[in-house]
């Protein structure tokens, strides 16, 4: 075969790709930094090259709800990434188990991630409705009233866990896979060293599990750092801003009156230097945990 | 060579494709106008679906292509249509041209024969610098509904004081009523009696009081807005139990049960209210904010919106053709009874739930709704401070004093 030739397929082959990433994702990526420089509001042929004010106004007039914004999207980030390793790793190692019926329990706590996130949020809607909902009656038995998700003590809380609820099937399965890999000669010997039930899966499972913790801290990590459509389907960022992550609070920037789209670019930039200095955190230290292994 | 073969087969396709496509285009242009038209009410869809094909049969050389997305979703498609020049008429409102630049996308349509049709207020409340780029479509107002049958069977007339309105609302709850009810879920909605209680208690005392903003003539922090931020903290307690976890929309459902006494909402809750139970008799007030009813007397109008012609539109003979032609009186008279508003034109026949709230609309001083006197670029976190006033997470004074600070820390924003 001629050599020039071969070494145009692979580039042939991946140039769709390309063009598609270039068009959706690298182009307009690229147009975001240029328009978060302006003061583009929606007319393409009159608009201002304003310099750093858009960042400078985040960061002065805008304070206080900025940081508000992106103290919660923190919170929520490490609440959702710690409580669905836990859980995931948990229900994988016992749907790992030799069980009747073991397809169907995986296949029932993956469901949610197939029906999608409107559903989901409609779902847990009616669930906590304040008036109607099951949740609400339930705690009528109890005599306690709450508003639930109209509630800024527990709105954070309910939200996170229909983020946990909806997602957990797919850590679990990533974890599933990592479990599958584990050689079973490794449980035996540790076995007849005198290791089981919680000391096996302490000093066998865990570590050998590293990597797919990795995978799962990482994309959570960024996952929940970027969230928006589960708290516009529950909560639309409130009450009293107590949901209003910084996905949700630049979403709402882009049509409030006295914005515009250039400083809603501006803070979607802050957003993914947050996103990109805390995965390369959390990357560093996972990496650093999984060669200690 | 099969390689070859292969990069030539798909270079072909690519080039009768866009062939094809090139010609497509240049066929029809040649025949037909093509209008395009982009609309963030879906809900209009089956009225303009008629309206077109009308006005298409009137207009042979004119095609219409229409595109109508949700509220939520209008902004993109609004941007991208502008931004490629790909649209004629477009659906809008005053918020869409309160900046210079803004207004530069869009035609001046000041003294066109087709504005002459709409009545002179209702131009008035569209105006911007004294200019009109929009056709309106109807008016919506703030206003209270009640349940006539609840306030007949508390031996209560509608109140036009705040003192009557809270006991009338006291009254109901002892009876097992909601007293108010509220869908705070959405949080915006909190909007509404900001709305109606800034016209009755601010406005009414000093009707220059938005503008005067501008150069610290007033502030928020004076005791008329304080007294009117803590008549919304009253008002909130009247609200029915876990307010703030009702969705918006469901407020409408539980008032046209006969569940709640009142109900503080915007004019097009009417045709909800009706859909869901057309038997309920109920009635719309203004929501009386001040003890003295001739201050009560202040209602705030806004705009529904309207079409706005693109500046550099190729097609401005058939956008005007369709201005006109949306304004007969036939079809707009249609156009109205179908969306259930407020008509901004003379001699409109309308349906019951209009007329109720038109009658309102004559009786009353209408003013322009408080979120329409907004200084431009200027920050108002009304919606925010409005809920924690309302759940007792600030203080009127706390809250006056926040919306002053925003508003002089966002000078530097300010458009014109």
């Amino acid at each position: 075969m001629n050599r020039g030739a071969s070494n145009i397929w692979p580039w042939l082959l991946l140039m769709p790709a390309l063009i598609l990433f270039s068009l959706f994702v690298l182009f307009p990526t690229i147009g975001n930094v240029y328009f978060s420089l302006t003061d583009y509001a929606g007319n393409i042929h009159n608009f201002d090259f304003v310099g750093l004010e858009n960042y400078k106004r985040a960061f002065t007039a805008d304070y206080d709800g900025v940081w508000n914004a992106i103290k919660i999207t923190l919170i929520f980030c490490i609440t959702v990434t710690i409580l669905q390793n836990a859980i995931s790793i948990v229900l994988a190692v016992l749907v790992n188990q030799k069980l009747k019926l073991s397809s169907f329990y995986r296949s029932t706590i993956f469901m949610p991630n197939i029906l999608g996130i409107l559903v989901v949020g409609l779902i847990w809607t009616l669930v906590f409705d304040p008036f109607s909902g099951p949740v609400s009656q339930l705690l009528n038995h109890f005599k306690i009233n709450s508003a639930l998700l109209g509630d800024s003590k527990i709105a954070l809380a309910l939200v996170i866990f229909v983020q946990v609820w909806a997602h957990m099937g797919y850590s679990m399965v990533l974890y599933l896979a990592g479990l599958q890999s584990i050689p079973k000669e490794l449980y035996e010997a540790a076995y007849i060293d005198g290791a089981s039930g919680w000391k096996s899966f302490r000093h066998v499972t865990l570590p050998l599990l590293q990597s797919m913790v990795t995978i799962n801290i990482i994309l959570m990590i960024i996952g929940t750092l970027g969230t928006f459509d589960i708290i516009f389907v529950l909560t639309n960022g409130g009450p009293n801003e107590s949901t209003m992550t910084l996905g949700m609070y630049i979403f709402t920037k882009i049509f409030s009156g006295g914005s515009s789209q250039g400083y809603a670019s501006a803070l979607a930039m802050v957003q993914f230097v947050i996103i990109f200095c805390v995965v390369f955190i959390a990357q560093f230290y996972s990496r650093r945990r999984e060669t200690e292994f | 060579m099969k390689k070859a073969g292969f990069i030539l087969f798909l270079v072909l396709i690519l080039v009768i494709t866009g062939c094809q496509q090139s010609s497509k285009t240049n066929g029809s242009s040649k025949k037909q106008k093509e209008l395009r038209i982009i609309n963030y009410r879906v809900e209009d869809k089956a009225y303009y679906d008629e309206l077109n094909k009308k006005f298409q049969e009137k207009y042979p050389d004119i095609k219409i292509k229409y595109d109508s997305v949700p509220t939520k979703d209008y902004q993109v498609l609004f941007n991208s249509r502008t931004a490629a020049g790909e649209v004629d008429l477009v659906a809008g409102a005053k918020d869409y041209i309160r900046t210079e630049k803004s207004r530069d996308m869009f035609m001046d349509l000041t003294g066109k024969p087709v504005l002459s049709k709409y009545k002179k207020e209702a131009l008035k409340l569209e105006e911007v610098k004294g200019k009109n780029y929009l056709v309106p479509w109807n008016n919506v107002a703030m206003v209270t509904f009640y349940n006539k049958k609840i306030l007949k069977e508390l031996n209560i007339e509608m109140p036009k004081t705040w003192d009557e309105f809270k006991s009338a609302a006291q009254k109901a709850k002892k009876k097992g009523y909601m007293p108010v009810v509220f869908g705070g879920k959405d949080q915006w909605p909190i909007a509404m009696p900001v709305n109606e209680l800034e016209a009755t208690m601010v406005r009414s005392k000093d009707s220059k009081f938005n503008d005067k903003l501008r150069d610290g003539e007033t502030k928020f922090t004076d005791p008329v807005w304080v007294d009117m931020l803590s008549r919304l903290k009253e008002l909130g307690s009247l609200f029915q139990q876990n307010s703030a976890g009702l969705a918006y929309g469901q407020a409408p459902g539980i008032f046209a049960q006969g569940k709640a006494a009142f109900m503080v909402d915007g004019s097009w809750s009417a045709s909800q209210i009706t859909a869901a139970n057309p038997k309920l008799d109920y009635g719309v007030m203004n929501l009386p904010g001040s003890n003295n009813a001739d201050d009560n007397k202040n209602l705030g109008v806004k705009s529904g919106g309207g079409w706005m012609v693109t500046k550099d539109s190729p097609n401005k003979d058939a956008a005007m053709k369709y201005l006109d032609f949306i304004s007969e009186k036939e079809n707009y008279e249609k156009y109205i009874n179908f969306t259930k508003s407020i008509p901004v034109m003379d001699g409109v026949k309308v349906g019951k739930e209009i007329s109720m709230v038109e009658e309102l609309v004559n009786a009353n001083n209408v003013i322009p709704v408080w979120e329409s006197t907004f200084i431009p670029g200027a920050k108002y976190d009304f919606v925010n401070l409005g809920m924690k006033l309302i759940s007792n997470n600030i203080t009127p004074e706390k809250a006056a004093e926040q919306m002053q600070k925003d508003l002089e820390g966002s000078k530097k924003y300010w458009k014109e």
